[in-house]
């Protein structure tokens, strides 16, 4: 049984720790995060131990792995400390918040030769999967184009709110489009250029976006990006991609498979899976830590999402098509 | 209301005679068309007397007071022109023409005639996006932020694929239904355009086949097109049409893919799922106002200026592909 230890116990951190009961080869250990009472709230369904100061977590010598689920411009820091300390290392996306952080991390990796996983969970999605393994089998020839939308109200959940805060969280398009970055980059190889336009939130940060990208194949992509959508409305996420023999697509509007309408017209939709994209992610990292394997997401390609985030945060700022640099 | 189609070559010409036709007020009297095979084919489908392969013929006709142009779009501005100077009322399919000078020219023509010049946005009597519009006039999702629209289609047949008849692909083809609603739904005008095309479904071709159009209007309001020919052949129907608006208090989206009867059965000898629509007939409505707007000597809903401005935008998006870089747009 590995020892897992998860830094910040704020809105994904709860998202990590439920799974972990239902991946067998780990258990919680010890939880960190500023604060005392959040980190316990998490620890007590795991009898796991208590820490407001993430350093002292990653010094116990106990631990096998970190899970950082911290905010992202704490996600070097810790990473490079708990891989120093010769812990594993699953983080949340995005890797870093800057490049040079990033390819610091994977320097770090590299030296050290712990397992490195950077949390990219729609790589896990079942719908997501899916779509990939019908693109890869060949069925619609060679894919050409796709179009990927992430639509949400604003996530107000974050602590002190840091999501809105584009320094730290670099925006919507290096927090939220970056899933989308990631999946099209493994579809569709690496990109070459970028152009994103952006509406911004009354004297605010960015809430709405849409990004084209042409990738080195020649293939085209749009991605919109919303925290504008009405409050209330249902995180939709969909995903087509066009090839040269056929289409396909998911929706994540039709995507529930039980649907309960009570009296008095409230409507339920609910898509009773067994297991979740955060469960089938955890137990991904924490199976290749058992065998020996290496993690189906390279550290690099995380680089290679946070690249082409970074440049669509680029163009948006500057109103001008970006070149998107190579990773490594 | 005596009315002459010019040309079959748009499928929608098909169409708009059969909607001629059916209308108190208004009948289908002479077909021109430059391949007589076909012109013989209409005329006889729709009981048609009076058939030319000379278009000019058509236009001489006295007793005739509007035309319909279905010819490939290359062929638009000589053919309004003349029926400008003609004296016949004009709903041209769309784009309104290849360059910007040609429909300038046609909107001249017509404007010094003192005849109608409709292009044919049949969007704009879409009973969904009218109520859509409708909404967000009223204010139902706040101010506009954002848009987006969808309308890919298959690979259109014959000259749709020239380069000298059609002036362009995919791009000119399907992203002015679009950007003729935006600027409907918004009463303002393309700031800059950005855009990317290639030909990537269809190696052969000689024109685009896909493409992806950032648009900025003049308020700071965006939007983006998809217009690409990337629907396969196995596809249930012709293509599709979204738009979805994101505005500051809420957001709304229309389909054209939840009005249909879904088939799963066999068209001729091949098993594959067709969406046939039953949603209402604008195209009815559209010949319907074109003819009204005549009689009433009214502006038509879209006129020759608001196929221009879709036209121009196009165009801007052939020179962004091409330069890799926003181009602005003439204030």
């Amino acid at each position: 049984m590995l020892r897992a230890g998860i830094i910040g116990a704020g809105f994904i951190g709860k998202v990590h720790a439920r799974s972990y009961p239902q991946v067998s080869g780990a258990q919680v250990v010890a939880v960190a995060d500023p604060s005392r009472q959040r980190a316990a709230r998490l620890a007590k369904a795991f009898g796991a131990d208590v820490y407001t100061d993430p350093w002292q977590l990653l010094k116990r010598r106990d631990l096998d792995m970190v899970d950082i689920c911290a905010p992202t411009p704490l996600h070097h820091q810790y990473a490079i400390g708990a891989m120093r300390a010769g812990k594993h290392v699953l983080c949340e996306k995005p890797i870093a918040r800057t490049l040079a952080q990033a390819k610091r991390t994977v320097e770090v990796w590299q030296e050290t030769g712990v397992q490195f996983m950077v949390a990219h969970d729609l790589r896990f999605c079942p719908d997501y999967r899916r779509l990939k393994a019908v693109v890869d089998r060949g069925d619609i020839g060679q894919p050409q184009m796709a179009y990927a939308a992430r639509l949400s109200a604003f996530p107000n959940w974050s602590w002190q709110n840091w999501y809105a805060n584009e320094q730290l969280s670099g925006g919507l398009l290096v927090d939220m489009a970056i899933h989308d970055f990631d999946f099209l980059l493994w579809l569709l190889g690496p990109a070459q250029t970028v152009f994103t336009r952006g509406v911004k939130a009354p004297n605010a940060h960015f809430h709405y976006a849409h990004a084209t990208v042409r990738f080195q194949s020649g293939a085209l992509a749009l991605i919109e990006a919303s925290w504008a959508h009405p409050k209330g409305y249902r995180f939709r996420q969909t995903l087509e991609v066009m090839g040269t023999r056929g289409v396909v697509n998911l929706d994540s509007d039709s995507a529930n498979s039980l649907v309960t309408v009570t009296s008095g017209g409230q409507r339920i939709e609910e898509s009773p899976l067994p297991e979740d994209d955060y469960v089938l992610e955890i137990r991904h990292f924490v199976d290749c830590l058992a065998r020996h394997q290496s993690p189906e997401i390279p550290p690099e390609e995380a680089i290679s999402a946070l690249a082409l985030a970074l440049a669509a945060r680029t163009s948006l700022l500057k109103g001008k098509p970006v070149a998107v640099p190579e990773a490594l | 209301m005596r009315v002459g189609m010019m040309s079959y070559a748009h499928l929608h010409a098909y169409k708009y005679s059969a909607v001629l036709k059916g209308l108190e007020g208004a009948s289908l009297v002479a077909i021109a068309d430059e391949q007589p095979a076909r012109a013989r084919q209409a005329a006889k489908r729709f009981e048609v007397e009076q058939v030319y392969s000379d278009y000019q013929e058509l236009l001489d006709c006295s007793d005739i007071d509007a035309v319909v142009i279905c010819s490939p779009n290359a062929q638009h501005a000589a053919q309004a022109v003349a029926a400008a100077r003609a004296g016949k009322h004009i709903l041209c399919e769309k784009p309104l023409a290849t360059t910007v000078a040609d429909a300038q020219r046609m909107i001249a023509a017509a404007q010094q005639a003192g005849v109608i010049l409709q292009t044919a946005f049949v969007c704009r009597y879409d009973w969904t996006l009218v109520l859509a519009r409708e909404k967000v006039l009223a204010g139902a999702i706040g101010k506009p932020l954002a848009l987006s629209g969808f309308n890919r289609g298959n690979c259109p047949p014959g000259w749709f694929t020239d380069p000298e008849q059609a002036g362009g692909g995919a791009v000119l083809d399907h992203s002015v239904h679009l950007t003729d609603l935006f600027r409907w739904f918004l009463d303002d005008e393309v700031e800059e355009v950005y855009a990317q095309a290639g030909t990537l479904f269809h190696p052969k071709l000689k024109v685009d086949d896909c493409g992806l159009l950032s648009l900025r209007f003049r308020s700071g309001v965006i939007a983006s097109v998809d217009p690409s020919w990337s629907r396969p052949p196995s596809f249930p129907t012709w293509g599709d049409f979204f738009l979805t608006i994101l505005g500051t208090k809420g957001v709304l989206s229309t389909s054209d893919a939840r009005q249909v009867v879904s088939v799963y059965g066999s068209q001729r000898g091949r098993q594959r799922l067709v969406w046939e629509p039953w949603g209402a007939d604008y195209d009815q409505a559209m010949v319907e106002d074109f003819i009204a707007s005549i009689c009433q000597q009214r502006p038509p809903h879209a006129s020759g200026e608001d196929g221009l401005r879709a036209l121009e935008i196009a165009l801007a998006a052939y020179q962004s592909a091409k330069s890799g870089r926003p181009v602005r747009l003439r204030s």
